[in-house]
């Protein structure tokens, strides 16, 4: 299995240089995410602990980083595969002369997939694409709990993962100079929200209202990307 | 990529500052506890804590740094320990306390942080006993019976005070005391026995045993036969104890130091039991119990029979072997006659007789015939050889068994009965000394009630042993001939002449149905009963056990026994059967027979007293 998918990734490339106007770029941006069952989740915690911590951190925007790769179909439409990086966390916390208590969620995840966009004006110096990114989502989440009286301690850490689809339409503007292109782009993710299962345990997490625990990375995505336009005529 | 991740760092902090520091022990107050404390018995360990703001979250009790099992109930803690489970010496025991410090820190709330005090105290255990010591004495002090020994110098026991009764054992739990005082002991006889009871051992270091009574109480009559119940020498503390005095009546006095009651007005004849109990108001059950027994004093001899003598003031009273005369109201023995052999039963006149004037008296003293004395002269005496004056009557030259009196006229006529094997009822003249009526015999009736002869001698009545009915008979040119037929019982005449009362006999087991009748007859003609009175067999509970009649008062007696012991007595005139006076005395089956005659109640246990 292994074997055949090395073989398919070196086509690829092989398919990927020979070919003339295709673009690799790499980009970085925001992300906003609207995490409601973990705010849920946290709300419930801090409540059952007994311990008056702090809401000090809630699953705020956070950097998101990535990359494509694109073979143009046609003059105005291309096909590639992406991959983005994303993270975001919350944590309750308390701290006073006699000691310290926290509760962090830390959520990491990795998109992996298509796109295919299409120009959608008729500028050769600022094309402006509709895009459409279709891919996976592999989402870790770590949750670390932290109990210090005086000099005693005590912690405890819990991962669990999830693995669900996601579809992000959006807009893209570029700008080619020589072999380099720049790129400004804008989506909107939309998720499905498969339920956090402990590493090769079937558990699972669930709030108050009887829902299991779910990483919703749903929201807007903005990126600023610059790349290299491979086997163009210059 | 790391870098890339986000990572969350801030913060909150708090504000709440820590608790200020706190300073205090603790002090144990209980007299009670000594450190070290000597372990004897399985102990519980109650330690309150009177002064604390904070409030305690947790206590720890440690014995030789091992805990043991307590409790937090408020403020107290609590354990017990048991010296078997240490061995003998010195344990240390540790008891810590925590307060919560109310500082709201994240400790305190997680139950870490705390003030702590600490205790350390000693325990001891020893199983070795105390050595013998001298032997304790007893004696009232203070009120109260006290016992006091020669303490040792062990301190490994506690005293206990076992005495020979149900009472619980008093513990002394001080091994330095010396004495007991008996908080509940009231007096009498007591035995105690001072036990020392330690780890593995009961040891009787003493017994002594103490008899005395707790008051010097007595029960005296005066001359209106009035109870007074006093005390005094009163041994015992008389702080909140009181006495139960129970007689008739029942008292309940705080106890004093001395102390005159009236008790109550004894009846003729009376006996009387007088109880007391002492005890303190808080040990009710605990009691010295103690009785008196009262008896009235007679003022006579025990007799059989009484004759009064109304014009004389005289008593005649006829024992068994003897006849006395007192005088009266003041019951001085002037004289007495010996007369043996003397015949009396439970009936009136059956044994002595004397005419009405009172100048002539006669009994008999034996079998033989009738004696003549002076009721108030007893040397002059007289003998009537009856046998011979009988012999034609009866056909029979047997000896008299048996001779019953009636009564007998100022003329000299005497009634009587009198047995030979067979019995006859008949009319002895005394101054021819010869029976001038007789009846025929009777066969199986040896005490057949004499008959009664009127003052003028013309009429005698007897109940007929052979008959249902009694018989009167009138003299009629100097033989007596059948009048007619009366009532069986005990006949009197109410006049020298025709007027007679009879008294139905009671028998010794009365009917409580029948009423009794008694009856007045005419006897001019044939007998006519003129008036009668029927007595009830029962009122309530109270039942009819005599009836009689006084010829000198003309009085009917009633007699009616009542379930405590007591007669109650009517006198009821004649004039139209109403009673004049109710008396009460003891009844026949405590004291004796019964009599009232000329104004006088008397029982002939040797009981009198006039009736006012």
């Amino acid at each position: 299995m292994k074997v055949k998918l090395v073989a398919c990734f070196v086509l690829s490339c092989i398919a990927f240089a020979s070919a003339q106007n295709n673009v690799v770029l790499f980009r970085t941006g925001i992300g906003t995410y609207s995490m409601k069952s973990q705010k849920s989740f946290q709300r419930e915690f801090r409540t059952q602990s007994g311990i008056p911590m702090k809401n000090v951190h809630d699953f705020p925007p956070y950097l998101t980083f990535g990359f494509s790769a694109g073979i143009r179909t046609s003059a105005a439409s291309t096909l590639g595969v992406w991959m983005d990086y994303c993270s975001t966390g919350g944590r309750l916390h308390y701290k006073d002369y006699s000691g310290m208590a926290r509760f962090d969620q830390l959520l990491k995840a990795y998109q992996f997939g298509v796109y295919y966009q299409v120009q959608i004006n008729k500028s050769r110096n600022w094309p402006l694409f509709a895009t459409i990114h279709n891919s996976l989502i592999a989402t870790r989440l770590t949750m670390t709990s932290e109990l210090v009286l005086g000099k005693q301690s005590q912690s405890e850490s819990l991962s669990l993962r999830s693995l669900n689809f996601s579809f992000r339409p959006g807009i893209a503007l570029q700008k080619k100079v020589k072999v380099f292109v720049f790129q400004a782009s804008a989506g909107f993710d939309i998720e499905a929200h498969g339920k956090m299962r402990e590493n090769k345990k079937d558990r699972w997490f669930e709030t108050s209202n009887g829902k299991a625990l779910t990483a919703q990375w749903d929201g807007l995505r903005l990126s600023l990307g610059a790349g290299l336009i491979i086997g163009s005529k210059i | 990529m790391t870098g890339c991740t986000f990572s969350p760092h801030n913060e909150y902090v708090s504000p709440i500052e820590p608790p200020k520091d706190i300073y205090f022990t603790i002090e144990i107050n209980d007299e009670n506890f000594t450190d070290p404390y000597n372990l004897v018995y399985p102990t519980r360990f109650d330690f309150t804590l009177q002064e604390t703001s904070k409030p305690i979250t947790n206590q720890i009790v440690l014995v030789n740094r091992t805990p043991v099992s307590s409790s937090l109930n408020g403020k107290t803690i609590s354990f017990t320990l048991s010296p078997g489970s240490y061995p003998d010496g010195r344990s240390e025991v540790v008891i810590q306390v925590q307060f919560d410090t109310n500082s709201g820190s994240l400790a305190d709330r997680m139950g870490t942080e705390y003030y702590l005090l600490e205790k350390k105290i000693t325990l001891i255990t020893d199983r070795t006993p105390p050595p013998d010591i001298p032997t304790p004495t007893l004696a009232y002090e203070k009120g109260f019976l006290t016992m006091r020994w020669t303490p040792t110098t062990k301190q490994n026991f506690v005293y206990m005070i076992k005495r020979n009764s149900y009472w619980k054992d008093s513990i002394i739990t001080n091994p330095g005391q010396s004495y007991f005082a008996d908080p509940i002991f009231m007096g009498g006889k007591i035995k105690y026995t001072l036990m020392a009871s330690g780890l593995g051992f009961d040891k009787a270091l003493g017994t002594v045993e103490f008899d005395q009574a707790p008051i010097d109480w007595k029960v005296e009559i005066s001359d209106k036969r009035i109870a007074h119940l006093s005390w005094k020498d009163v041994l015992i503390d008389t702080a909140n104890t009181k006495i139960r005095i129970t007689s008739y009546k029942d008292k309940l006095l705080p106890l004093t130091r001395s102390a005159v009651f009236e008790m109550d007005t004894l009846k003729l004849g009376d006996q009387l039991y007088y109880n007391i109990e002492i005890f303190r108001e808080k040990y009710p059950n605990i009691k010295y119990q103690d009785y008196r027994l009262v008896r009235l004093l007679p003022n006579l001899k025990p007799f059989g029979d009484v004759v009064m003598l109304p014009k004389h003031q005289k008593i005649l009273l006829v024992t068994s072997n003897k006849i006395y005369r007192y005088s009266i109201p003041d019951f001085v023995l002037e004289d007495s006659l010996i007369a043996q052999g003397i015949n009396y039963y439970n009936f009136r006149r059956t044994s002595l007789a004397v005419k009405p004037d009172e100048s002539a008296a006669y009994a008999i003293f034996n079998s033989g015939g009738i004696t003549r004395f002076d009721p108030l002269n007893f040397s002059d005496q007289r003998n009537y050889n009856l046998f011979s004056s009988t012999i034609e009557m009866t056909g029979s030259n047997q000896e008299i068994d048996h001779i019953a009196l009636g009564n007998v006229t100022n003329e000299g006529l005497i009634t009587l009965s009198l047995t030979k094997v067979t019995t006859w009822s008949l009319v002895y003249d005394l101054n021819l000394e010869k029976v001038i009526w007789n009846s025929a015999y009777y066969t199986g009736f040896p005490t057949v009630l004499a008959p009664v002869i009127s003052g003028d001698g013309k009429i005698v009545a007897f109940d007929n042993p052979n008959s249902l009915t009694a018989q009167v008979l009138k003299n009629a040119g100097g033989s007596f001939e059948i009048s007619g037929e009366i009532d069986k019982g005990q006949k009197f005449f109410l006049n020298d002449k025709n007027e007679l009362i009879n008294i139905p006999h009671l028998g010794s087991y009365p009917s409580i149905k029948e009423n009794k009748i008694v009856s007045i007859y005419n006897l001019d003609l044939s007998p006519q009963k003129t008036r009668t009175l029927e007595i009830q067999p029962n009122r309530g509970e109270q039942y009819l056990m005599g009836i009689s009649y006084d010829v000198i008062t003309r009085s009917l007696y009633t007699r009616y026994d009542d379930i405590t012991g007591y007669a109650n007595i009517d006198l009821i005139t004649l004039d139209n059967f109403n009673s004049y006076k109710k008396l009460k005395a003891k009844s026949y089956g405590y004291t004796g027979v019964h009599f009232y005659c000329n104004g006088y109640l008397m029982i002939n246990s040797g009981f009198i007293e006039q009736v006012k």
